[in-house]
């Protein structure tokens, strides 16, 4: 779980600080900055595969050890702030706690420089320095990148410098060709694990209609794809099914019987909805009870990921039902495997947020002088906490109450 | 045109898995099977108090097209409720209402007595009920990735042995038969 996280020079987030917690929802006008924030976490999720800088904000075609991997949104030409001198580099500082491990916290810290796809600095802690790029002094001639532990011995001699193209993190969670000790190696194994167990789901009525091409799958495709096989695999598990149908249930103002799915000519699976004794497949389902399903199969995953994204998580989704949508995003954060992260242009997802959420309910507004996204927790926008006594939240939005108080 | 019935809770978030079965299971045992029954959620009420005052005030305009309206808050802090049905009546709204004893959950725990510690008697005089005896229950036999954390599931287990229900809890009993009437008025 990543619990903090400060960024500079990124795309439109000059400085950011955000303490973060299971569920996180972002909110503010269009380009107010909310997608950088989750190309940022993109970012974190490319160093946790172990990719160069270009890799991670160019793109990477399929290889043997890894699938496509898309670029962010404009590429490192796009990726630092536009107003930062061409010596800002960018740099992302992450607070997290391991997966499984209430204990075991880390601090880790990379900056480099988009322009040339290189590191600048680079350290990680946990509880301790495990690698430090500082007191090795690195030159921006010197071909190589050294790090050192900390208290100053040498890790590397200078001709067995690591890249500069690719975070160290990633070469520590490979065992650094023996030269790192195992349980630093493991360690970082760990929390890249972490970062990279990252899923973005934006799913579409298009995909969720059609025909899965997998039988059973662990995890579902970011726009919805293999989502009838994940279904198939959430009901060969009685008690997940039982769970995933009462969320459909009380979403359809029809009684909802039972989910499964029906089989094409070579037995690939295609979702669909039982109601009144009458199967109704995917095709005849409407966009907003697709979606529904899929977000929330999404929590159903055999596999799944330590990190959930989701823009615009209300798309398609009735207005009275949108509580139902707050309270399956509470309850599967509440139970601790996911971290959610979420964007929303609805008041009424607001209106349902309980009061405890708002320090994780963070506000985009992008300054239009100077291009750049301020981000900050509802309880930090000024006057907010007084003002949420006497004006419901889904007011001080839908007004713009709180693009003037920033 | 089917009768509508409008539930008012003290919170929808996790009543109305409780309340809506309950409600509809009360209009079939009234012969009314098709009853629309629609737990408010809008306004979002936030307590006791909240739910009086939105009653009194916003609510007649807004749910007039109700047939009946049903406020069934926790007993806790209930009072004089007899009053605000008499002055709803004055502006047309047919509310009656039926304070849970000691919470709303109790309902729902009347069908699950064999699994608790406690006996009926204490738990309906429970201070702190939903805190001390409906969480741990609800952890135990319910299901935290289902909606309500499977409140749903288990109310209908209570739902089977509705008139084991009404027994231990004589404020369904007592509502069950105000219902009863106002429908036969109103017929």
């Amino acid at each position: 779980m990543i619990e903090r996280i400060a960024i500079q020079n990124f795309k439109s987030l000059k400085t950011l600080d955000l303490k973060l917690g299971r569920l996180n929802l972002f909110i503010g006008t269009n380009a107010s900055g909310k997608s950088n924030f989750f190309d940022a976490l993109r970012v974190l999720q490319g160093i946790g595969y172990g990719f160069t800088i270009h890799e991670i904000l160019d793109g990477k075609p399929k290889s043997a050890a890894s699938e496509v991997w898309e670029p962010i949104r404009g590429g490192s030409a796009k990726a630092t702030f536009t107003g930062a001198a061409d010596a800002d580099d960018i740099s992302f500082h992450v607070w997290g706690r391991l997966a499984g491990d209430a204990g075991q916290e880390w601090e880790y810290l990379v900056c480099f420089s988009a322009r040339d796809g290189r590191l600048r600095q680079e350290w990680l802690s946990a509880g301790r320095i495990i690698y430090d790029s500082e007191p090795a002094g690195n030159a921006a001639e010197d071909p190589a990148f050294h790090v050192r532990f900390h208290g100053g011995r040498k890790i590397w001699q200078p001709h067995l410098g690591l890249e500069k193209s690719r975070p160290v993190l990633g070469h520590l969670a490979r065992g650094g060709n023996g030269k790192w000790s195992k349980g630093h190696a493991e360690l970082a194994q760990r929390i890249t694990h972490d970062l990279a167990n990252m899923q973005r789901i934006d799913p579409s009525p298009i995909f969720l209609r059609g025909y899965s091409q997998a039988q059973t799958i662990q995890r579902m495709g970011e726009r919805g794809e293999n989502f009838a096989a994940l279904i198939r695999a959430i009901c060969a598990d009685e008690k997940a099914k039982k769970a995933y149908v009462s969320w459909l249930k009380e979403l359809r103002p029809a009684e909802v019987e039972d989910v499964g799915t029906l089989q094409g000519a070579v037995g690939e699976p295609l979702f669909m909805l039982k109601e009144g004794g009458q199967e109704f497949p995917a095709p005849v389902l409407s966009d907003g009870t697709l979606r529904f399903a899929a977000i929330t199969a999404a929590f159903f995953q055999p596999d799944m990921p330590g990190i959930l994204t989701i823009e615009e998580v209300e798309n398609g989704i009735h207005a009275s039902r949108l509580r139902l949508l707050v309270e399956m995003l509470r309850n599967r954060a509440k139970a601790g495997q996911t971290q959610i992260m979420a964007t929303t242009h609805s008041p009424i997802v607001l209106a349902w947020l309980k009061k405890e959420e708002y320090a994780t309910t963070f506000f985009c507004k992008r300054d239009e002088t100077t291009g750049e996204s301020h981000i900050c927790s509802l309880p930090k926008v000024p006057h907010f906490e007084d003002t949420v006594q006497k004006q419901p939240i889904s007011d001080l939005f839908a007004e713009g109450w709180l693009e003037d108080a920033l | 045109m089917s009768l509508r019935v409008l539930v008012i809770p003290e919170d929808p978030t996790h009543n109305g898995y409780i309340l809506k079965p309950l409600v509809e299971r009360m209009m079939k045992e009234l012969g009314k099977p098709n009853a629309r029954v629609t737990v408010l959620t809008s306004p979002r009420l936030q307590g006791y108090d909240d739910a009086v005052r939105a009653i009194r005030d916003e609510l007649p305009t807004r749910y007039q097209q109700y047939d009946v309206w049903l406020f069934m808050p926790d007993a806790d802090r209930a009072s004089n409720l007899d009053v605000l049905e008499k002055d709803l009546k004055k502006r047309g709204v047919s509310l009656l209402c039926c304070p849970a004893k000691p919470e709303v959950e109790a309902w729902l725990l009347a069908g699950h007595r064999e699994k608790l510690k406690l006996e009926w008697k204490q738990l309906r005089a429970h201070a702190r009920l939903k805190e001390e005896v409906f969480e741990p229950f609800l952890t135990k036999h319910g299901d935290e990735r289902a909606a309500g954390a499977g409140r749903s599931a288990l109310m209908d287990v209570t739902l089977r042995s509705y008139d084991s229900l009404l027994k231990a809890c004589p404020e369904l009993k007592e509502l069950q038969e105000r219902l009863r009437t106002v429908l036969e008025g109103r017929a």
